[in-house]
């Protein structure tokens, strides 16, 4: 019987055409759309790990109750020790210390008279050890002035501040804070280039300074107030993150308040938050795409259906019973939702593929370099994104056929008997 | 007999308020009593944060309620940092990169030292009367003392502390206990004065405990180690140049 | 009473109208016995199709009794009636009614797929009935490419292919010039000698009542003569 529906389908053009076309359709826009929104989800996820969150991120237990408050003043002091411990434990992850803190820049005349001051926000990481923190925030890429830091008490300005205070590279100013137990901190530092932060807050008032600059300023020698972990291979894998930083937890975490408390990606920043939603998207895309597919192709159906009514009339004369004809009309659907989504798989992955590679480059469009989003943007192609694009595309069609089906049992089969006849 | 009730009463009544000052004349006196034309001390501030307890300790000088001058003593890390207040300006000296950078605008909100006082708190006109209207709530004992309590309301709203309610020692004129409010009516810092000593004609609290409401601490203790008042303080004291000095 | 296929007794059949029920079959009393070559005779709306279509377990009769080999036909489940098409009836309709997408070779074999035989069976069922009509050359020819007779044929050989006791033909010939008409008569009225399968004809084609053993004339739902020829 398999046999014979098959035939009829591939037989019969009109039977076939129309729905493959909208299930293919359909299933390689659902491969794009999903893959493309993966991808840009993963690179705000990547990027946010580099800007701010890590893949993990090591911080003092009194630091975390105030994390959103960056609180230096309740981060590590002179564990240098430490960190090498968990370095050599941990060697899937490049580890980075990072201090957040709120400063004055004030800018004098030559008397030593406050010409000008603009409340700031200092980001002090490793500039002059390595490049790795250069990477992570992408400072080559997104410096508007100047260059990078290469010696003690040079820094980078939000380029924003730097036009507001209008200052010129080179300019020595004042840095005015506190230190962790709360002295007043002051600072000389040099502007030596600028910087667009992409993120309004930090545009607004935005420094960039070396973590050693900034433990002497913030009399915090050998700490940091976070200790950031990047996964070598950059392939994020919460469930695993999650047993891990459980372990580390278990195995380093006391009632000490500034004892070590790991958290990873999702546990911050409401990444985790973003993470289901971004799940939850997809299976509403999901449902939304069988409902419209499903109604397209009920009316289809339905077209199909009262074609169609001559061989069913026969096909009920010859002995076959109503359930039997709507099993085969059921059985036609899946043959022709699943070609129809194997098609639309491999059209999904030709248009696909090749933004997987070279990306799609947003900065053509106008938009400036940022540190907060990666310029280009590629989509991401996963067996995940097959399944949850080729499911739809079988239900759709069952789901169309379902409801175009039920119009057989409306009829009398006298009634359909009849129609032969005309 | 209904005449002489009523003369009675009204005597009564006049004997009332002849012993009860008004409010206005309780801050007057108040302000009679703490404030001076200089006034010259040594203190020590014992910050208690979150993570750590330390003592800082300054040279202090002030002149009328306008001009006060601060250097600090120890910790070694902050000897040499001075802090000048003239009238509406705030300077503070910073002793190893030789500069004098003036505090205004939203910084003055910031803790001083990481105390439980902002810059805005040492800013402060001393002279209540000039900044506050008085309202009397009644008279109560506060920690074995006779006070008044008092409801202070700003007459500016330049004024950072739009209301505040204090108990006021009535023998001495010493404000015990001080709650500073918000517009909103929140509290954001109380404060406790203690070792009430005679210097002279005055009454003076040697030690006070600033809280900070907002912020997590056991607050910060003020302990004045000694003082001096109406001392003659050279001009030069309270002058931008002695920062660099 | 055993050689009876089809026993119809005080039969009547009504559908509703706007105005009340119609009367189609008015208290029918027939019998049709195995091998029987007969027909329904009759102008049109004189509810020759309706008795067909009851006759055939399509619809059922509205009072009295019809048995179809034994069956009842008013008790049939949906089920049992499907049953009793696909095993013991065969149908042939004036509009051929050929599955086009299939071939002459599947179209006849498509009766066998609901019964549960071998490939080989049907294969063998099917050669055969396609021999008997002539068709063996055709077979993988599709409906479109046929003449109206050899579609009738072909329609004749799904028939006849599960050799079903009984065949219900509606009006056979209307679509045939006289040639194809005579032909395909022919060929039942052998099949219906050779194989003593029973046919019972709807129709109203002088060609048809020719070749009739019995015909059975209905005049508004009512039978107004039953007469049988002399061998």
């Amino acid at each position: 019987m398999f046999d014979f529906i098959l035939k009829g389908i591939f037989r019969d053009r009109s039977r076939f055409l129309f729905p493959i076309i909208i299930i293919s359709a359909g299933v390689s826009l659902m491969v794009f759309f999903l893959s493309f929104m993966d991808g840009y989800i993963e690179s705000m996820i990547r990027q946010n790990a580099r800007f701010e969150t890590g893949h993990v991120k090591i911080v003092t237990k009194a630091y975390n109750e105030l994390i959103s408050q960056k609180p230096y003043d309740l981060g590590f002091l002179d564990n240098q020790e430490e960190l090498d411990v968990w370095k050599t434990e941990y060697p899937q992850f490049d580890w980075a210390e990072r201090i957040t803190f709120g400063a004055i820049l004030d800018k004098a005349d030559s008397l030593g008279n406050s010409l000008s001051q603009g409340q700031v926000m200092g980001f002090a990481l490793d500039l002059i050890g390595g490049d790795l923190e250069i990477r992570n925030l992408r400072l080559k890429e997104t410096m508007a002035k100047g260059r990078l830091p290469l010696a003690p008490g040079e820094i980078l300005l939000s380029d924003r501040t730097f036009e507001a205070m209008q200052l010129q590279l080179g300019d020595s100013l004042m840095l005015l804070g506190s230190t962790a137990d709360g002295s007043m901190a002051f600072a000389q530092v040099v502007i030596i280039g600028t910087v667009v932060f992409g993120y309004e807050a930090l545009d607004r008032g935005g420094i960039i300074m070396d973590l050693e600059d900034a433990r002497s300023f913030l009399d915090m020698p050998g700490g940091s107030a976070e200790v950031l972990g990047f996964l070598r291979s950059d392939s994020y894998n919460d469930k695993e993150i999650k047993k891990l930083t459980t372990a580390f937890n278990d195995k380093y975490s006391t009632e000490d308040e500034y004892s070590p408390l790991m958290l990873s990606l999702s546990d911050q920043n409401g990444l985790g938050y973003i993470l289901w939603i971004t799940d939850f998207t997809f299976l509403m895309m999901s449902l939304v795409f069988i409902l419209i597919l499903g109604i397209v192709l009920w009316n289809s159906g339905l077209m199909s259906g009262i074609r169609r009514y001559g061989e069913f009339g026969i096909r009920l004369a010859i002995g076959e019973e109503k359930k039997h004809i709507y099993r085969s009309l059921i059985l036609e659907s899946l043959c022709i939702g699943t070609i129809g989504s194997l098609i639309g798989l491999l059209l999904g992955f030709i248009f696909s593929y090749p933004l997987s590679i070279w990306g799609l480059d947003m900065s053509q469009y106008g938009k400036t370099s940022t540190m907060v989003f990666e310029n280009v943007i590629r989509t991401k192609l996963s067996i995940g994104i097959f399944i949850t694009s080729f499911i739809p595309g079988i239900c759709a069609s069952l789901l169309g056929t379902a409801l175009a089906g039920t119009a057989i049992y409306k009829r009398q089969t006298s009634q359909l008997f009849k129609e032969l006849e005309q | 007999m209904k005449k002489l009730l009523i003369l009675i009463l009204a005597a009564f009544a006049l004997a009332v308020q002849a012993q009860n000052p008004t409010p206005q004349q309780i801050l007057r006196a108040i302000d009679q009593n703490l404030t001076s034309t200089t006034v010259k001390s040594t203190s020590r501030m014992v910050i208690n944060s979150r993570r750590s307890t330390r003592t800082v300790a300054s040279i202090n000088y002030s002149r009328g309620n306008t001009d006060f001058y601060t250097e600090y003593t120890s910790p070694p890390r902050d000897k040499g940092t001075k802090m000048l207040k003239q009238g509406n300006s705030l300077w503070i000296y910073d002793p190893n990169t030789q500069r004098t950078v003036q505090i205004s605008g939203n910084m003055l909100r910031q803790s001083v030292m990481g105390s439980d006082l902002s810059y805005e708190d040492f800013m402060e006109e001393s002279s209540l009367l000039e900044q506050y209207t008085a309202a009397l709530e009644g008279d109560l004992t506060y920690e074995g003392r006779d006070c008044w309590k008092l409801l202070l309301t700003a007459k500016s709203n330049r004024i950072s502390y739009p209301s505040k309610r204090i108990y006021v020692d009535k023998a001495r004129n010493v404000p015990l206990y001080e709650e500073w409010f918000a517009r909103s009516g929140r509290l954001l810092k109380t404060i406790k004065a203690s070792n009430v000593t005679r210097i002279g004609s005055r009454w003076y609290p040697r030690r006070v405990v600033f809280k900070d409401e907002l912020k997590q601490g056991r607050g910060t203790e003020y302990i004045v180690d000694s003082i001096e008042f109406d001392v003659p303080i050279p001009a030069s004291i309270f002058s931008r140049t002695q920062l660099g000095n | 009473m055993e050689d009876k296929l089809v026993v119809i007794s005080k039969m009547s059949k009504a559908f509703p109208t706007g105005e009340g029920d119609f009367l189609a079959l008015k208290n029918i009393n027939l019998s049709f016995a195995k091998g029987e070559f007969s027909g329904i005779v009759g102008p049109s709306g004189s509810g020759k199709t309706t008795m067909l279509n009851i006759i055939g377990s399509l619809d059922s009769q509205t009072e009295g009794e019809v048995k179809v080999m034994g069956y009842e036909i008013k008790e049939l489940s949906s089920k049992q009636a499907a049953d009793l098409r696909s095993r013991h009836l065969g149908f042939i309709f004036q509009t051929y009614n050929l599955l086009p997408v299939y071939t002459v070779y599947e179209n006849v074999e498509f009766p066998l797929l609901l019964l549960s035989m071998s490939k080989e069976e049907r294969h063998k069922a099917v050669m055969q009935a396609l021999e008997w009509l002539g068709l063996t050359d055709k077979i993988k020819s599709r409906p479109a490419q046929l003449s109206g007779g050899q579609c009738q044929r072909v329609a004749i050989a799904r028939a006849m292919v599960k050799q079903p006791g009984l065949v219900l033909a509606d009006e056979p010939t209307a679509n045939l010039d006289t040639e194809n008409s005579l032909h395909i008569l022919d060929m039942m009225k052998k099949l219906n000698q050779e194989l003593g399968t029973s046919f019972i004809f709807s129709t109203h084609d002088q060609k048809v009542i020719d070749y009739l053993r019995r015909v059975i004339r209905l005049v508004d739902g009512e039978v107004v003569s039953d007469d049988t020829k002399a061998r």
